[in-house]
């Protein structure tokens, strides 16, 4: 009888644990996708402000939201990571095309 | 002595400095060149008709369009808006000379007291504002319309911007010139890329047109639209296809490249709304 009240808890036990581990994960989960995100978005706006965001960024990011709200966390990683490979890109063509630009002009 | 030697080495750094600085005419007349040594054949009086100019086949079907022009709806509802009176009993006549006659070869110009460019799409919204009416929006629609009938009746007129003796309407041609040949977007393109270097190559079954002229007969009708739009419609629609981030029409900066871009066109005739694929 004592065994089966003491597999009993044990079962339980197992199970909170479990539910916890799951719960935290999905807390860290969140925490990192929210500091991707505002990486991200912050290098979109830098960007942005010179006029030099690219077409698909902000699409990226206000995907990666939805797939992270669905559940999909890698689908969300992956979008996030485009967006701030394009940011940082756009970024470096920005400083790039400060003096080549002239280059191009007709003389 | 030492003040010669400065005075002197002054004399030679300025003039260094104005030799190696291309101003607005110098830009204007390399501009210019470049095209009409690129294509030649196209007499230069013609460069107004865009990729018609330096396409035998697209010119025979667009010729075949000019038949039955898709833009002359725009033009008459153009022409019954600027006509229509606000609530306050003016109209568009209030704001723009001679009924709007000839008045396209007046944009776009720099206000000094604004500090900004002023194209003929924002003259015709202050003129609402000022008149107590809603703005239009900038990229089609009635605005489109209404600048589709001044256009047409400024047909003939000749392209000529001014840039006044003005730090300010310097630095907006400067600012035009610079977005015009930066590289931008996701496929590293600048707007010279293709309409300059590029022009006459094909991308896909379409060949790229000669920026020389390009502003002369907006706004057109584009069969891809499916309607009339503006300039910065179009100057939009262009950095998207590069994959940049379009900006807003009448944007300072889509402004300030209009004036630049206009500026390099100065001496071709008017002779928009055109019709275009």
């Amino acid at each position: 009888m004592n065994a089966i009240k003491l597999s009993k808890y044990f079962v339980r036990g197992l199970v909170t644990f479990a539910l916890g581990l799951c719960t935290a994960s999905m807390a860290a989960d969140q925490a990192d996708f929210d500091a991707l995100w505002n990486e991200a978005n912050e290098k979109r706006k830098a960007a942005a402000a010179i006029n030099y965001e690219w077409r698909d960024t902000g699409e990226f990011l206000e995907t990666a939201k939805k797939e992270q709200a669905a559940g999909n966390h890698t689908v969300a990683l992956a979008l996030i990571a485009k967006a701030l490979e394009q940011g940082s890109d756009a970024l470096a063509q920005a400083e790039r095309e400060k003096d080549l630009w002239q280059a191009r002009v007709p003389k | 002595m030492k003040g010669k030697i400065i005075l002197l080495s002054s004399i030679v750094l300025a003039t260094v400095g104005i030799s190696a600085y291309a101003g607005p005419e110098q830009d204007r007349v390399a501009f210019q060149k470049f095209f009409h040594d690129k294509f030649p054949r196209t007499p230069k009086a013609d460069f107004i008709n865009g990729i018609y100019s330096i396409d035998a086949a697209s010119r025979e079907q667009w010729l075949e369009i000019e038949e039955f022009p898709p833009y002359e709806i725009a033009i008459e509802e153009g022409e019954e808006l600027f006509n229509t009176s606000f609530k306050n009993g003016k109209s568009y006549a209030d704001c723009f000379e001679n009924d709007g006659k000839n008045s396209r070869k007046n944009y776009p110009y720099f206000d000094p007291k604004r500090a900004e460019v002023v194209t003929l799409e924002l003259a015709i919204n202050d003129c609402r504002v000022a008149n107590g009416e809603e703005p239009l929006k900038y990229a089609k629609g009635k605005l489109a319309a209404i600048s589709a009938y001044l256009s047409f009746v400024s047909r003939g007129e000749r392209i000529n911007v001014v840039i006044p003796d003005n730090a300010g309407a310097l630095q907006a041609y400067e600012n035009g010139k610079e977005f015009y040949y930066r590289k931008r977007g996701q496929l590293n393109f600048s707007c010279f890329d293709c309409h300059g270097a590029a022009s006459g190559q094909r991308v896909r079954a379409d060949r790229l047109s000669p920026a020389l002229g390009h502003v002369s007969h907006f706004p057109v009708y584009r069969s891809k639209w499916g309607g009339m739009g503006t300039l910065h419609r179009r100057f939009k629609g262009c950095n998207e296809q590069v994959r940049a981030k379009g900006l807003n029409p009448q944007s300072q900066a889509y402004k300030e490249l209009e004036y630049f871009l206009s500026y390099m066109s100065n001496g071709l005739e008017f002779n928009g709304p055109g019709a275009r694929k």
